[in-house]
C-alpha cells in the first residue's frame, strides 16, 4: 500500500434522518479551524487524536489502563483518570482495555476503502430513500484529498453526496469539493467579522466568500446555531435575512443552541467557556424565525 | 371519523374489570355426564350444543353488533375439559394479582368446586401428567421449555370466513354432507349438530333482541333492536347480503369458536377481503363511508370484549388479556393481483380511532403496493400502540411454497396470532408446539447437564466444556440443542395426540378446508395441510455468549473456561470488570458484524435442519419459528447469569430476531442487515422483530423515511417488523400512576397490550428495549 491517503475520522454514524434527503451515513472528518466557543463535538476540532475519559469513581480501583500503558501517559489525579496526551500514540489499547467504556480514542485512521465499506453496507437504504452519505466534521474541506478521493468513489457506487461546512477554507479545494455534491449545508453563525473572530477565532470574509461560492455551485442551505448571547438579536436577524436573499441559497435552517456536548469538554480535559449560558426559551427561537423571515422571500424552518 | 356513541361504548366497556363466569363450565359438565360412553367426537358435538342452547347471552345497551361469551361485556368462561386445577386453586386471588385481573363470584365459585372434582381425572393437564416422561417434567419445571397446550384449547388458527359468509351456514352444511361416508358417521352427525347448534344461538339473540323491543321505549332503539332481531334471524344460516349482515354473521362464528375451545389466536385473517364485496356493494347501494364505518367500530370494540382466564404463571408469559386475533389487510389475492381496498384503509383507521390492542392488526406490504399504504400503516403506528404489524408478501410467500402450498394458496398466506404465516382456512398450523429457551440449554453445556438456577442434575450430559477446544464446545452446545429440542418435539406430540382424542373440535373443523373431505376434525389431521411450530427464545443472547466466549475463552485468553463458569455462578459478584468487559468487549448481534451475525445464521442453519426432522402425529411437519410472545420475560426469571455480561434474571432479548436490550448501536439500517443475515426464509414459523422509535421522531417528515425503511428491509427478505413508539419517561409515570393512564397502550412482541394491567418485569422489558435514534446510539 503505497501513500495511501487516510484520514482522522471520529465517527461515521449510520441511519441518520436529519442531515439531508433519506436514510444518510454521515462520516465526521476530525479538525477544524474554527474554535466556535459552543461548539457540540469538542473532539472534532484537534487534527490530531485525543483521549476522550469519562469520570468515574471506579477507576481508583480499576487502574488497569494505567499499568498497562508502555508510554506512561495516563496516571490517577484526584481520583480520576488523566492523560498526558503529547506521550500519547493513540494505540487505544487503554480503550479496548476499559470494560467500563469510560475510556476512548477520538479519531481513527481511516483510508478511503475503510470508510466506503461501511458506507455501502445501507446503499440499498440510501437507493430506496433517496438518500446518501453526509460529510461532516470538524470541517469536511480541511480534508479535500481525502474528500475528493471519496467523492470519486461514491460517484462510481452513485451514491448522493451532501457536506456540512463552516465554510473556512482554502477557496480552490472548497470549490473543487462544492462543485461535486448534491448540497451544502454552510454554517452562517455571525455576519460581523469582528464578532466573528472573537467567537469562533477567525474573521469571515473567506467564509462568506466561499458561500458565495457554494449558492452558485449547487444547492446550498444556510444553517445558523442560535447561540443567546451571540447572534440572537435584531441586527443578526436582519442581516442573516438579508444575505439570504441576496444569494441564490435554498434556505435557512436554524438550530436552536443546547449543551448536549458539554459532557465532552471535561473528558477532553478542557473548560467549557459558555458554561453559563443557558439555551433561550422556545418563544425567543420562535421570535428568530419570525424575524430572519421578514428579510427574506427563502423558506426558514429549524433543523428537524 | 369516531362518533359519540363508539366512544360511549368504549369508555362503558373499559369501565369495569373483567368477570369470570361458570356457565359453560356447568352446561358443559352436565353435558359429559350424560354422553359417558360415547364417542368424544359426539360428546363434543353435543356438548357445544347445549352450550349454544343454554349459555347466558345478552345484548349490550349501546351496541348494534351482538353476541358475547358471558352475560356481561368482557367476561369469560371456563374450559374444565383442558385444565381446572389452576382455576381452583388461584380463583380467590384473581382480584389481586399482579396482572390479568378477574372479578369472581361466590356463586361462580362454588359452582366451579362443586363440578371440580368430576374432572379431576378427565382434563388434557391431568391426561398428560400420565404420559409426560419425568425428563420431560423437569425440563418444563426447569424452563428449558414451556408446553402450551397442557391447559388450554389449541385454537391458532384462520378459518375459511368467506366460505360462509358468501353461502351462509346452509352452505357449509350442504356441502358437508355431501363428503358423508358411513364409515366416518359420527364426524358428519358432529358437523350436523354443532352447525344446526350455532344458528340456535343466534336465534336466541334474535329473540332476545325482539323481546327487548317490545319493552323498549325509545323508538330509535326499538328500530335497531327490530334491525338486529331481523338479521340474526337470518344469519348465519342465510348468506349475508349487506355488510351489516356480514359483520354480524362473522361476529357469531368467530364467537361460536371461542365458546367450543379455549384456544386463543382464532385470527380473523384477510379481513378487508373476504369483507370488502359486502362494503362494495353497500356503498354502491347508497350506504354512506361513516355508516359502514360505524359499523366496523362496533366490531372492534368486540374484538377487544373476547377474553379469557390464564393461570398466574401464563400472565407473566401472556399478560394483559391478549387474545391475539391477527386481522391483516392488504397484499396480493390468489390470482397475484394487488387488493388493497378502502376497507383495507378503514380497518388502519379503525384502529387508529379505537386505539384498544384488539383486534391484533397486521399490514400485507407488497411491493406492488403504493406507498401511501404504508404512510397509513406508519399514521396508525405513530398513536403508539404498536399495530399495525408489517408483514412481507416477499419473503412470506416463498416461505409457503416451501412449506408445500400451492401457488394460489401462497399469495393467500394469511398470519395467525403474532406473527405467524399460514394459510388462510386450510390448515391446522398448530402453532403452539412449544418455546424453547435456547439460553437455558447453553448453561446446561456449560454445566454438563446441571441447572443451576433449579439445582436440577439433567440425565443428558455433554461432558465438561473446561478442557474443550472452541469447536468441541460449540458442537456439545449443539448436542444439547438438539436433545431439548426433541424433548419438546416429543413432549408436544403427546399433547397433539391428546388433544386430538379428548377434545376434537367438530364445529372449529367445518370451516377448515380438507375436513369435510377427509372425515376427520382438524385436531385429528383433517385439515388440507397440517404444521406445528417451535419457538426458539432468547437466540440473541446465545450468538452474543458464543461470541464472548470464543473471544476471551479462546482467541483472547483472558479467562478460563472454569473461572468464566465460576463467575456466571456467582452471577459476576465480585468480577463487575469481567461482566463488563463481556458485556462491552465483545461484538454484539444486531450491529451489522459479520463475525457474530454469522454465527447466528449458522444456528439458525442448524435449529433449521433439526425441526425439519420431525413429523407431529396429524401427519404434519414441524417449523422453525423465531418469536417469544413475551415467554423471553418468564425465561429470564429461571435463567441464570450468561457470557454475554446478562446478570442471572435479567431480561433476554424480547421478539425472537430482536438484539437484546441496548446493544444495537449503530442504527436501525444495521440492526435490520443483522436480522437479514439470520435467513429470515428458514424460519417457516414466523420471525418477530420489534424496532422502538420515541414519539417526537416520527414526524411527517421521518415517517417518509421509515417507510423507505421497512421497504428496504422487505426487499433483503425481512419478514415481519412492527414499532414501539413511546417515551420511556411516561411509561415509568404509568408505573407510578397507573390511575392517570388507564387506555395506554403499547406492543410486547406480537400483540398489544394495555400498558397497566401487564406484570412488572413485562413493563420493563418493554422499556429497556434499544430506542433508535437519528445515527445509532452515541457514545
Amino acid at each position: 500500500m503505497v501513500n495511501e491517503i487516510t484520514a482522522n475520522i471520529f465517527d461515521i454514524q449510520r441511519f441518520c434522518l436529519f442531515d439531508g434527503d433519506g436514510i444518510r451515513t454521515t462520516v465526521f472528518f476530525k479538525g477544524c479551524p474554527l474554535r466556535c466557543a459552543w461548539c457540540c463535538n469538542p473532539e472534532s476540532q484537534s487534527f490530531t487524536p485525543q483521549l476522550l475519559i469519562k469520570p468515574w469513581d471506579g477507576c481508583a480501583d480499576c487502574r488497569r489502563c494505567i499499568d498497562k500503558c508502555e508510554r506512561g501517559v495516563l496516571s490517577l489525579k484526584d481520583g480520576r483518570i488523566v492523560a498526558d496526551e503529547e506521550k500519547c500514540g493513540h494505540c487505544a489499547e487503554c480503550e479496548s482495555l476499559c470494560a467500563f467504556d469510560k475510556i476512548k480514542v477520538a479519531g481513527k485512521k481511516y483510508t478511503v476503502d475503510d470508510v466506503m465499506e461501511i458506507i455501502l453496507k445501507d446503499k440499498d437504504y440510501y437507493e430506496d430513500s433517496n438518500g446518501g452519505v453526509t460529510l461532516s466534521g470538524g470541517e469536511v474541506t480541511a480534508h479535500a484529498d481525502f474528500v475528493l478521493a471519496l467523492i470519486d468513489r461514491l460517484e462510481k457506487e452513485n451514491i448522493s453526496v451532501m457536506i456540512e461546512t463552516c465554510g473556512y477554507a482554502d477557496k480552490d479545494s472548497f470549490a473543487k469539493i462544492a462543485a461535486r455534491v448534491k448540497r451544502v449545508y454552510f454554517d452562517i453563525k455571525l455576519i460581523d467579522s469582528a464578532q466573528h473572530e472573537k467567537y469562533t477565532g477567525k474573521g469571515n470574509e473567506l467564509i462568506l466568500e466561499n458561500l458565495k461560492q457554494a449558492s452558485a455551485l449547487t444547492e446550498t442551505v444556510v444553517r445558523v446555531p442560535l447561540i443567546p448571547d451571540v447572534n440572537m438579536n435584531a441586527e443578526f436577524y436582519r442581516a442573516l435575512g438579508e444575505l439570504a436573499e441576496a444569494l441564490p441559497v435554498k434556505g435557512v435552517e436554524l438550530l436552536p443552541y443546547h449543551r448536549l456536548g458539554v459532557s465532552k469538554y471535561a473528558e477532553l480535559g478542557k473548560d467549557y467557556t459558555l458554561s453559563d449560558l443557558r439555551p433561550a426559551p422556545r418563544a425567543e427561537n420562535e421570535k428568530a424565525l419570525a424575524e430572519i423571515k421578514k428579510y427574506t422571500s427563502k423558506p426558514v424552518g429549524f433543523r428537524q | 371519523m369516531i362518533t359519540e356513541r363508539i366512544k360511549s361504548l368504549k369508555d362503558f366497556i373499559c369501565s369495569f374489570p373483567p368477570e369470570v363466569f361458570s356457565t359453560r363450565a356447568e352446561i358443559i359438565t352436565e353435558s359429559y355426564k350424560k354422553t359417558e360412553g360415547m364417542p368424544y367426537i359426539l360428546r363434543r358435538a353435543i356438548a357445544f350444543k347445549d352450550i349454544m342452547e343454554n349459555i347466558d347471552i345478552h345484548i349490550g345497551e349501546m351496541e348494534m353488533i351482538v353476541g358475547a361469551l358471558s352475560g356481561k361485556a368482557r367476561g369469560c368462561q371456563v374450559y374444565p375439559e383442558y385444565d381446572m386445577t389452576f382455576l381452583i386453586n388461584e380463583m380467590d386471588g384473581l382480584a389481586d394479582r399482579n396482572t390479568d385481573r378477574f372479578v369472581i363470584s361466590e356463586e361462580a365459585k362454588a359452582s366451579l368446586r362443586d363440578i371440580y372434582p368430576y374432572w379431576q381425572d378427565k382434563t388434557v393437564a391431568h391426561y398428560a401428567s400420565l404420559e409426560m416422561t419425568e425428563e420431560q417434567k423437569d425440563a418444563a419445571a426447569s424452563l428449558v421449555f414451556i408446553l402450551t397446550s397442557m391447559r388450554s384449547g389449541i385454537g391458532h388458527l384462520v378459518i375459511d370466513y368467506r366460505s360462509f359468509l358468501e353461502n351462509g351456514i346452509k352452505g357449509v352444511m350442504e356441502n358437508a354432507n355431501k363428503h358423508r361416508t358411513e364409515e366416518n358417521a359420527d364426524y358428519y352427525d358432529a358437523l350436523d349438530i354443532t352447525l344446526n347448534a350455532v344458528c340456535t344461538y343466534a336465534r336466541r339473540y334474535s329473540v332476545l333482541a325482539a323481546e327487548e323491543a317490545k319493552t323498549e321505549t325509545n323508538e330509535v332503539r326499538r328500530a335497531e333492536l327490530l334491525e338486529i332481531a331481523r338479521v340474526l334471524n337470518k344469519v348465519p344460516y342465510e348468506p349475508a347480503e349487506t355488510f351489516f349482515e356480514a359483520v354480524q354473521s362473522f361476529w357469531m362464528i368467530h364467537l361460536a369458536l371461542h365458546l367450543e375451545s379455549s384456544g386463543h389466536s382464532m385470527s380473523p385473517g384477510r379481513f378487508d377481503q373476504y369483507m370488502y364485496s359486502f362494503y362494495e356493494s353497500d356503498l354502491k347501494k347508497g350506504k354512506t363511508r361513516e355508516e359502514l364505518e360505524e359499523t366496523l367500530h362496533f366490531l372492534w370494540l368486540k374484538f377487544f370484549e373476547l377474553n379469557k382466564i390464564r393461570d398466574k404463571v401464563s400472565t407473566i408469559a401472556f399478560g394483559g388479556y391478549p387474545m391475539f386475533q391477527n386481522l391483516i389487510v392488504g397484499g396480493i389475492n390468489e390470482d397475484g393481483e394487488l387488493v388493497v381496498n378502502d376497507l383495507s384503509y378503514l380497518c388502519l383507521e379503525a384502529t387508529r380511532q379505537i386505539a384498544l390492542p384488539q383486534p391484533s392488526l397486521s399490514i400485507r406490504w407488497n411491493e406492488k403496493a403504493d406507498k401511501r399504504f404504508l404512510l397509513a400503516a406508519l399514521d396508525t403506528v405513530r398513536i403508539g400502540g404498536g399495530m399495525p404489524a408489517m408483514f412481507n408478501d416477499k419473503t412470506l410467500i416463498g416461505n409457503m411454497l416451501a412449506m408445500g402450498y400451492n401457488e394460489r394458496e401462497a399469495n393467500d398466506y394469511t398470519i395467525v396470532g403474532c406473527s405467524e404465516t399460514t394459510g388462510n382456512g386450510n390448515v391446522e398450523p398448530w402453532l403452539t408446539g412449544g418455546f424453547l429457551n435456547v439460553a437455558k440449554v447453553l448453561e446446561l453445556t456449560m454445566f454438563d447437564g446441571f441447572d443451576p438456577v433449579s439445582k436440577r442434575e439433567f440425565p443428558f450430559k455433554t461432558g465438561n466444556v473446561d478442557d474443550m477446544s472452541f469447536e468441541e464446545f460449540y458442537a456439545a452446545f449443539k448436542t444439547q440443542l438438539a436433545h431439548y429440542l426433541c424433548q419438546n418435539v416429543k413432549g408436544d406430540d403427546i399433547l397433539d395426540a391428546l388433544h386430538g382424542k379428548y377434545v376434537p373440535t367438530p364445529f372449529t373443523s367445518a370451516f377448515i378446508k380438507g375436513c369435510a373431505e377427509k372425515g376427520r376434525d382438524n385436531l385429528n389431521g383433517g385439515a388440507k395441510y397440517n404444521s406445528t411450530t417451535l419457538q426458539m427464545v432468547a437466540v440473541p443472547n446465545v450468538i452474543d455468549s458464543i461470541i464472548a466466549i470464543k473471544k476471551f475463552v479462546y482467541d483472547e485468553k483472558t479467562v478460563s473456561f472454569k473461572k468464566l463458569k465460576e463467575a456466571l455462578l456467582n452471577n459476576f459478584e465480585g468480577d463487575e470488570y469481567l461482566r463488563n468487559l463481556l458485556q462491552n468487549k465483545s461484538v454484539k448481534y444486531g450491529n451489522d458484524d459479520d463475525s457474530v451475525d454469522l454465527i447466528g445464521k449458522d444456528l439458525v442453519d442448524f435449529l433449521y435442519d433439526e425441526v425439519n426432522k420431525y413429523e407431529s402425529p396429524r401427519g404434519g411437519k414441524y417449523r422453525l419459528a423465531l418469536y417469544t410472545i413475551a415467554s423471553n420475560v418468564l425465561f429470564a426469571k429461571h435463567t441464570g447469569a450468561t457470557p454475554d455480561g446478562r446478570k442471572a434474571f435479567d431480561n433476554l432479548a424480547d421478539g425472537g430476531v430482536s438484539a437484546g436490550h441496548g446493544r444495537d448501536k449503530l442504527g436501525a439500517t444495521a440492526l435490520l442487515n443483522s436480522v437479514v443475515k439470520l435467513t429470515p426464509s428458514k424460519m417457516l414459523g414466523s420471525s418477530l422483530l420489534n424496532l422502538r422509535l420515541t414519539p417526537n421522531f416520527l414526524t411527517d417528515e421521518n415517517k417518509e423515511k421509515i417507510a423507505d425503511l421497512v421497504r428496504t428491509y422487505f426487499k433483503h427478505g425481512g419478514q415481519h417488523i412492527q414499532f414501539n413508539v413511546f417515551d420511556a419517561e411516561m411509561l415509568r409515570d404509568a408505573q407510578v400512576h397507573p390511575e392517570k393512564y388507564p387506555t395506554l397502550m403499547v406492543r410486547v412482541a406480537g400483540f398489544s397490550v394495555l400498558f397497566t394491567t401487564i406484570e412488572r418485569a413485562l413493563q420493563n422489558d418493554i422499556i429497556e428495549r434499544t430506542c433508535q435514534e437519528s445515527g445509532g446510539a452515541k457514545w
